[in-house]
């Protein structure tokens, strides 16, 4: 999980990688339709590792950009293992998570626990699998508590539900408002049918997944940090009438220490 | 001769000055130039303040003029009901509830008040769990918050004037506010909950509702 490899490999089609300072020289309409703003910045100098001392900072500007959305697929035999398949990304370049904020602790033995607070913390996405189905997911780091040392701290977020409670399904059925059976099936009782419970009664309580961080590189003379991160995380649900896939998100992802 | 000119002349004279005296205090009612009468001329502009002057059993209320009597009976001890001719969204609504407390300062701060009847707010009827809703607590769909809260001071009497912002996590008019004015007179509690969603009350309702608020008094 090296940052040089994750950084290679979405250089196909994407605008030069910029450091903190080249981004906020750029103007809007150098920023506009050229894909920057879906880019975390690089760091400029810095030393490999964590090179910060002891004590508690707190994390500003926390970006986490994916580079890869792989979802896990059944094997077919029994027994087989489960493998992650690529996808085709829908939804273009929104998927990044920025302006994050979160306390660190570093303690005396160097271990990190990350606590995120607020940001721009969750980017709705839709991938593609091959056989065309379509999986949404809510790519997010709400609530994350991520221990462990920099060469890999990791912890649990809460992933909400996709669609909030007021979400009107294509029968108008919703959770917090709408029918709350399949009206207009003929008469005598069948839009309230246990098998349709699935459909007409809405969930909309959220899950959790795992990320894994790593610090690469740090800057201590401006307080950069940056790294690669793998996550994995459920998918959309449907509001409970679907079981969700497991997506598994590799990027990186940089922040600025105070 | 002399005498009838002199006399003629002080009664004309008598007449004008009556006439001048009328018309310097401003008495005489052409303003109201029913069918028949005679016109506007001297009478200042009929105001229109929107607002008809309701009174009530022991209470007085502006009530808006385009405003309809509603025959529904949303709470308890509902003695009537208004709302706007087009959206029933933007009503009021005048409750009568017997009570033992002397005077509306006996619940507390307006605050306490509204903890004790919070039903005039609406309660969450969703049981589900969410964290979806943005700007909201987890698996609350509905909110309400105090936006100015005082305590007035008319003839002697105490009332309590509450500004509630409640909002829906559906977005409903971009929030419902709701006025809510109350007092104790002769052992019974007179509330009155005046609302209209934010959509409207950006656009003028506002001087409708709050016109309400500040008219409604006891007698």
């Amino acid at each position: 999980m090296s940052l040089l490899f994750e950084l290679k490999k979405t250089a196909a089609a994407n605008p030069k990688r910029l450091t903190y300072d080249e981004v906020q020289a750029q103007t809007y309409l150098e920023v506009k339709g050229s894909g920057t703003a879906n880019q975390c910045p690089i760091l400029s100098g810095g030393d490999e590792g964590f090179k910060f001392k002891p004590g508690s900072y707190s994390v500003k500007k926390f970006c986490l950009e994916p580079t890869s959305f792989t979802v896990k697929k059944e094997s077919p035999f029994k027994g087989g293992g489960d493998q992650y398949v690529d996808t085709k990304l829908m939804t273009r370049l929104t998927y990044t998570l920025d302006e994050i904020e979160a306390d660190l602790s570093v303690d005396e033995k160097g271990n990190l626990k990350l606590v995120e607070k607020d940001g721009i913390d969750y980017a709705a996405v839709t991938v593609q699998l091959p056989g065309g189905e379509r999986v949404p997911f809510l790519f997010t780091i709400k609530e994350l508590v991520a221990t462990g040392s920099p060469d890999g701290f990791s912890g649990s977020f809460l992933v909400p539900s996709y669609r909030g409670s007021s979400f009107l399904d294509p029968k108008g059925r919703g959770g917090s408002t709408g029918y709350d059976n399949a009206v207009a099936l003929p008469a005598g009782g069948a839009g309230d049918e246990e098998e349709l419970g699935k459909e007409n009664l809405k969930d909309t309580s959220g899950s959790t997944g795992n990320i894994t961080l790593k610090v690469a590189e740090s800057n201590t003379a401006t307080g950069e940090i940056a790294g690669v991160f793998e996550s994995i995380q459920p998918s959309d649900t449907d509001l409970g009438s679907k079981a969700p896939k497991e997506v598994k998100i590799q990027g990186i992802w940089c922040a600025q220490l105070d | 001769m002399a005498d009838e000119e002199e006399q003629g002349v002080s009664r004309r004279l008598a007449l004008a000055l009556a006439a001048g005296a009328l018309v310097a205090t401003g008495k005489v009612s052409t303003a109201s130039a029913a069918y028949g009468e005679a016109a506007n001329v001297f009478g200042s502009p009929k105001q229109q303040s929107g607002f008809t002057t309701l009174t009530g059993d022991g209470f007085k209320l502006d009530v808006p003029s385009k405003w309809n009597p509603s025959k529904e009976l949303e709470f308890p001890g509902t003695l009537l009901r208004y709302e706007d001719n087009f959206d029933q969204k933007s009503n009021l609504a005048v409750m009568v509830i017997p009570t033992d407390k002397k005077s509306i300062t006996d619940y507390g701060s307006p605050e306490d008040f509204l903890s004790a009847y919070s039903y005039l707010l609406g309660k969450q009827a969703y049981a589900g769990k969410t964290v979806s809703e943005g700007g909201f607590d987890p698996n609350a769909v509905a909110t309400a918050a105090v936006l100015q809260s005082k305590t007035k001071d008319i003839n002697g009497k105490k009332y309590y004037d509450l500004d509630v912002l409640t909002r829906t996590a559906d977005g409903d008019e971009g929030g419902t506010h709701q006025l809510i004015v109350a007092s104790i007179n002769n052992g019974k509690l007179y509330l009155l909950k005046a609302q209209a969603g934010d959509k409207r009350w950006f656009k003028g309702a506002q001087k409708f509702v709050k016109g309400v608020a500040e008219s409604f008094s006891l007698a």
